[in-house]
């Protein structure tokens, strides 16, 4: 079972992505994919654990052009806390994508591949809706969970570039 | 960070308090061995929604006020529909009533599941966070995400959302759960019932500094069962009165080091939140959380605020006993709201949050705009007990080394698990010595 994971508030902004690429995606989901919508990160760490694969789909924060579209793998000893922490948005009391990732590699709970599909968020503010530059990347961003799922994932890994996070 | 003054006496400062909702701080000047200044300094910004609801829809302050706190938007929603509904003159039915308490359940247990194993115990275990707690006690962190998960899917369920729900409206409901959907629940609150008794269990071992709070209790007072969404506000201090009169008894204020108002009680420092439930309340828990309070060491009045972990332990597990008793008693078929027709008129309303009571009043003309709002988060009416406990706490330690005093003083104020968003509609740790 593949479980893909839409994380992000629908009412604010651009953290809505994840769910609404989630939501395009349902209906049409491959066979032995499971589809979650959720927005506390905290929730992920008991959702993903003992999972073979786990796509998340999250707005992020790096730096790059809103709209962006990026895929990283994260390896068991990939990202770092403070890389996480500069990338992934939303959650309460600062615990965000990266602390469920950093709790979960702590209690020996992360999915054995974990796949993040980051959306660059151009609005965070409360409200209901995309920016502009955000709902033109949704097309792009289904397109590409889509390949992933259906094809060796590995050749699409190869096709998308890392994020390059800020320091 | 501690520093020493021109004068020999010492600060003790912490800029940005961690494992708080929101953005402050804390500053501490001790000269001659004596404190001589505390201040819980909140720096976040105002946000000024009682400004912005002038002018809205008698219908909005639902969704409006949610948005002011991502932990305790229920506390908000509820409170608001209460004024909003005193106001109009309109009365809800019970599986209304019985609806708000169930939604307010998921936030008592998302919320202090949360506090407990995520913000506080780590101050016990002796962990700079949950992260690296879980490497030495990952049972107790996996309890913690277990009981929060129950109270998001609780939340979703029943609002609609796990965070800010969107199913509450002025009178009711957009739409009411069937009995099947909540049904599909049970299992989950049921292993939370046996997770909430085993967490009693384990805070109930941590060690607790000796502490006594002295200032008046506030809380609810329902007519039956523990308050939590609605009841008459009562006082350790033998004061009964309406909600309505909230204002009569609580003055804000403004203090210079602080974004948020502070408030008092008849102009007295007082305390809301667990403690004061607790204490006030004892007599309505169910014998299992009276059970499970005593075995972990309370009595029926609890004064200590660092045994609040235990207390928000006990409150979880009513939580969960009651999420289970409306859901078995629920019955479908039912409106899922009754008209509130504006008119004009003056409203109070208030509910028990997990951090404490939580006062909401609304003045609408005839057409129901909202002419007047104020709105008293339990934060706001605790940051004077919580400089009171800081000022106490510090001199009691102050033999204690910088890092341990400043470690000690930080727990104090955790124990109140203070929002500071909240208050701001509003924490940083300076400790100076001379």
């Amino acid at each position: 079972m593949t479980l893909v994971i839409g994380l992000g508030h629908p009412d604010r902004g651009d953290d809505a992505v994840g769910p609404v690429v989630t939501g395009l995606l349902t209906p049409q989901a491959p066979p032995g994919v499971e589809m979650l919508e959720r927005e506390d990160p905290m929730d992920l760490v008991l959702h993903w654990g003992g999972q073979p694969w786990v796509v998340v789909i999250d707005a992020v924060v790096s730096g790059a052009r809103p709209g962006t579209v990026t895929v990283t793998e994260i390896a068991e000893d990939g990202c770092g806390a403070r890389d996480w922490s500069r990338l992934a948005l939303g959650g309460t009391h600062a615990f965000g994508l990266g602390e469920a990732v950093e709790l979960s590699r702590t209690l020996g709970r992360l999915p054995a591949r974990l796949t993040l599909v980051g959306v660059e968020a151009g609005d965070v503010a409360e409200g209901r809706g995309l920016t502009a530059a955000v709902a033109a990347a949704v097309p792009e961003a289904v397109a590409l969970v889509r390949r992933l799922l259906v094809s060796d994932a590995t050749e699409v890994g190869r096709e998308s570039r890392a994020v390059d996070v800020p320091r | 960070m501690t520093h020493t003054m021109k004068d020999g006496g010492q600060v003790l400062q912490v800029g940005m308090l961690a494992r708080v909702e929101g953005e402050g701080g804390m500053h501490i000047e001790i000269r001659d061995g004596v404190v001589e200044t505390v201040r819980l300094e909140i720096f976040e910004p105002p946000r000024f929604y009682e400004a912005f609801l002038r002018g809205r829809a008698h219908t909005e302050p639902p969704d409006i006020t949610a948005r002011i706190c991502g932990i305790c938007p229920v506390a908000y929603q509820t409170a608001a529909c209460w004024a909003i509904e005193a106001a109009c003159g309109v009365e809800v039915p019970p599986h209304v009533l019985a609806l708000r308490r169930l939604l307010y359940c998921g936030e008592w247990i998302e919320s202090h599941a949360l506090h407990m194993f995520l913000l506080h115990a780590p101050d016990f275990l002796g962990y700079d966070g949950a992260v690296e707690m879980a490497a030495d006690h990952p049972g107790a962190v996996e309890l913690g995400l277990r009981l929060k998960k129950v109270g998001n899917e609780l939340m979703s369920l029943v609002g609609g959302r796990a965070i800010h729900p969107v199913n509450v409206r002025v009178g009711g409901f957009y739409r009411l759960p069937t009995r099947s959907e909540l049904g599909r629940i049970v299992p989950d609150l049921e292993r939370a019932r046996d997770d909430a008794l085993a967490a009693i269990r384990l805070v109930a071992e941590f060690d607790f500094p000796e502490f006594t709070q002295p200032y008046p209790y506030l809380a609810l007072r329902a007519e039956r069962g523990y308050a939590i969404e609605s009841g008459t506000p009562v006082t350790t201090s033998g004061l009964t009165f309406p909600v309505s009169d909230f204002t009569r008894h609580i003055t804000e204020h403004h203090v210079a080091h602080s974004n948020a108002l502070q408030a008092t009680l008849d102009g007295e420092i007082y305390v809301v939140g667990p403690l004061a439930r607790y204490t006030l309340g004892f007599d309505r828990l169910s014998p299992t959380c009276q059970e499970a309070a005593r075995a972990a060491g309370l009595e029926e009045s609890c004064r200590n605020p660092f045994r609040s972990i235990i207390v928000r332990g006990v409150e979880l597990l009513y939580a969960v006993e009651e999420a289970l008793r409306i859901i078995d008693e629920w019955v479908d078929g039912r409106v899922a709201f009754v008209d509130v027709p504006p008119r004009a008129g003056e409203g109070c309303g208030a509910s028990e949050a997990p951090r404490g009571t939580i006062f909401h009043r609304y003045v609408l003309d005839g057409s129901g705009l909202i002419t007047d709002a104020q709105i008293v988060p339990p934060t706001s009416q605790n940051q004077a007990s919580i400089e009171a406990d800081l000022r106490a706490a510090a001199q009691a330690w102050i033999d204690l080394d910088d890092h341990e005093l400043t470690h000690r003083c930080e727990q104090a104020i955790r124990n109140y698990d203070p929002c500071i968003s909240c208050a701001t509609h509003f924490l940083d740790l300076q400790v100076d010595r001379s």
